[in-house]
């Protein structure tokens, strides 16, 4: 009888595959990601390694002693207080208290904290208590505090916003009404993030952390990577760490440049580099996982694109590792037998800074 | 694909007006008939909707594509038969976010895709109310689709599916749905019919069932 | 909803050995980890297993009022902390000198 051995889907429930069957499924998820982000294939070894990651018996798997890695979350006290897009545990505590929670109980690294609504345009408006609550903060903990907010482009259009929808006023043909609002909403949105960035800044914050950046596609990439280069001028030491939203940034208007590099189209090996030319400190590449297929196929495609990211990098990368991301399952309380996996692949292969 | 099919598919992948007018007038000069012409424009026109998701097209060569694929149908349509016609008609879709949810541009790139592909689209955008899209559904949307990025919102979608049973329309109606949270899983837990992974998995789905 | 778990697979440790101080640099200096690592253990005088140490780093973050989980009454925390990682690390940071300017003492 064949061993089998116990793997999980990309949407958390349990399968069991022979050795041979998660092998193939590895080979198969380097050729996608070879295929789709034009990167080169996994080495033979590091195939190999996923696959004997995958079949360790224990119910979880670790690094080896020293070889531990930055961890850090972004949504920050959010995760233990309220929805922050996927349900919470609901904790009747404070925020500076969900924030030391982490600090203290939770083996955080560094933490990125957060607004109830963290979109910019949410934020704007509550800049003074966001302020208030930073100082706050800085003063209670001792690990690197950023502040995190999402630049969420898709606010700026209506019905939240006051211009057109591009991909709306485009299924009507209207091509050049849908580039000038979406060029008016980057641009509101840039002034916006730099408005809260500075005022956040001022408070003596470590940082900033821009998450799910071009979540709106090409014209929110270009409007982030703009605000950093501006914030950067008044604040050159700040630490900014900037999260993607997806695995290539969607080609929205499609003639968006950023520094003569067209934005739509860009796979995580390539948007490193337009981020570190805005000033960005870390980054956090996004891949994202099917839901039908397993975590072997799910990490190894994951491992291949974050890996030529990292060669290409010249700054830190703190690879986003949640829910449905970096070969993690997409479910609210994730397998831990999944995590463990990724996690290792993640570090000893694709050789990253920080999860 | 033989030549002309190819040809086809390739102009429709060049996203050029021109390029696919061109190439259509060629296909009827060699004797295609006009539904062959439709359906390989269509092959390419679902390729062009990958592309898009991989990056390589991007949102204005996927709306470029649909406007040579209505272009070519004024010289299409006059040509089908009676019948072809008929089966032509187009299927109406209501596409929505789920209420509480303001997350949009997955959904907008599927009713984008779905009209590309001859469906006529119903957005009712962001944060729709449960009961409108059961009121497009009474009144001729035969295909619902739902998309929510949260968990919170998604259990809505059951809510549209109870509600369809309700009034007594559940199975004249196809329903989609989709987001990052949704997984085929929790379509087959809620009764949907289509999940699809990402926007042009979703349209390959929806015209595999319609056809 | 997965924090501990990627922390005993993967992550440094944060006050409970030299996570926050890596971090720190890692942040400042935009550096790799290993890096990060080497600045750390340079300034600290210490060495690799060191760092990576719980039990170790107990000691020397208390020794050096550098904050821990556990409070002792007295113990430097929060901004007192951070106060004694700007001197080991040779950095800056942010709350500190905003402290410092806001009540005009000198560092």
């Amino acid at each position: 009888m064949v061993a089998e051995y116990r793997m999980r889907m990309g949407d958390g429930t349990r399968r069991w595959m022979t050795k041979e069957q998660i092998r193939a499924d590895v080979e198969d998820g380097v050729n996608n990601a070879v295929d789709c982000a034009e990167v080169p294939a996994l080495t033979e070894d590091d195939i190999c390694r996923i696959v004997d990651i995958m079949c360790e018996k224990g119910r979880t798997v670790s690094v080896e002693p020293g070889e531990e890695v930055i961890l850090t979350q972004d949504g920050g006290e959010l995760k233990l207080l309220n929805d922050s897009g996927s349900s919470s545990p609901v904790l009747e505590m404070s925020r500076t208290a969900a924030i030391q929670v982490h600090e203290r109980a939770l083996g955080m690294d560094t933490f990125e904290v957060a607004y109830f609504d963290p979109s910019t345009k949410m934020v704007k408006p509550v800049i003074g208590m966001e302020m208030a609550h930073c100082q706050n903060v800085m003063y209670n903990t001792i690990i690197p505090m950023l502040y995190m907010f999402m630049p969420n482009i898709g606010l700026y259009y209506q019905p939240t916003g006051p211009f057109g929808n591009p991909p709306d006023l485009m299924r009507e043909f209207k091509i050049d009404e849908a580039m000038e609002a979406g060029e008016n909403a980057m641009n509101m949105m840039r002034d916006d993030i730099v408005f809260i960035g500075e005022r956040i800044l001022s408070t003596g914050m470590d940082g900033l952390d821009f998450d799910t950046t071009a979540s709106g596609g090409d014209l929110d990439f270009v409007g982030s990577l703009e605000a950093v280069e501006q914030i950067r001028k008044n604040y050159p030491d700040a630490d900014i760490q900037m999260g993607m939203s997806a695995e290539s940034v969607l080609g929205i208007s499609g003639m968006c440049e950023y520094k003569g590099q067209l934005a739509a189209g860009l796979y995580p090996h390539q948007q490193v580099k337009l981020a570190e030319a805005a000033g960005v400190s870390t980054f956090g590449p996004v891949v994202n996982t099917n839901s039908s297929m397993s975590t072997a196929w799910n990490v190894a495609r994951a491992v291949t694109m974050v890996k030529e990211c990292s060669k290409q990098s010249t700054i830190p990368l703190q690879v986003n590792m949640g829910m449905g991301v970096g070969g993690t399952p997409m479910f609210e309380t994730p397998p831990i037998d999944a995590i463990t996996r990724a996690d290792k692949c993640m570090i000893e292969i694709a050789h990253v800074d920080g999860l | 694909m033989d030549a002309n099919e190819q040809m086809l598919y390739d102009a429709m992948i060049s996203c050029k007006v021109p390029t696919v007018m061109d190439a259509v007038n060629k296909a009827l000069d060699a004797g295609m008939s006009p539904v062959a012409i439709i359906d390989a424009m269509s092959a390419g026109m679902s390729q062009v909707g990958i592309l898009f998701e991989r990056g390589k097209l991007f949102l204005p060569h996927v709306l470029s594509a649909a406007a040579a694929m209505n272009k070519s149908m004024e010289t299409l349509n006059p040509l089908l038969t009676k019948d072809a016609a008929d089966d032509g008609q187009k299927i109406a879709v209501v596409m929505g976010t789920v209420e509480g949810d303001v997350h949009d541009i997955g959904k907008s790139i599927t009713s984008t895709m779905l009209q590309c592909a001859g469906y006529e689209i119903h957005d009712l955008g962001r944060d729709v109310p449960l009961k409108n899209f059961v009121e497009e559904c009474k009144n001729g949307c035969t295909m619902c689709g739902m998309s929510a990025l949260m968990t919170t919102t998604m259990t809505g979608m059951k809510t549209v599916i109870d509600m369809l049973e309700a009034e007594g329309i559940r199975d004249k109606t196809t329903v989609l749905v989709g987001g990052a949270p949704v997984t085929q899983g929790y379509c087959d837990k809620i009764g949907a019919d289509i999940y699809g992974e990402s926007a042009s998995e979703t349209a390959a789905k929806v015209k595999a069932i319609a056809s | 909803m997965g924090l501990v778990t990627h922390y005993t697979s993967s992550g440094l440790g944060g006050i409970r050995t030299v996570g926050d101080l890596v971090g720190r640099v890692q942040l400042r200096n935009k550096c790799k980890i290993s890096e990060s690592k080497k600045y750390v253990m340079d300034k600290l005088g210490i060495g690799y297993d060191e760092i990576h140490d719980e039990c170790f780093m107990r000691n020397f973050r208390e020794e050096h009022g550098l904050g821990f989980i556990t409070t002792t009454g007295g113990a430097p925390y929060g901004i007192e902390a951070k106060i004694n990682i700007e001197d080991i690390l040779d950095i800056d940071i942010a709350c500190c000198n905003h402290l410092r300017e806001v009540t005009r003492l000198h560092r």
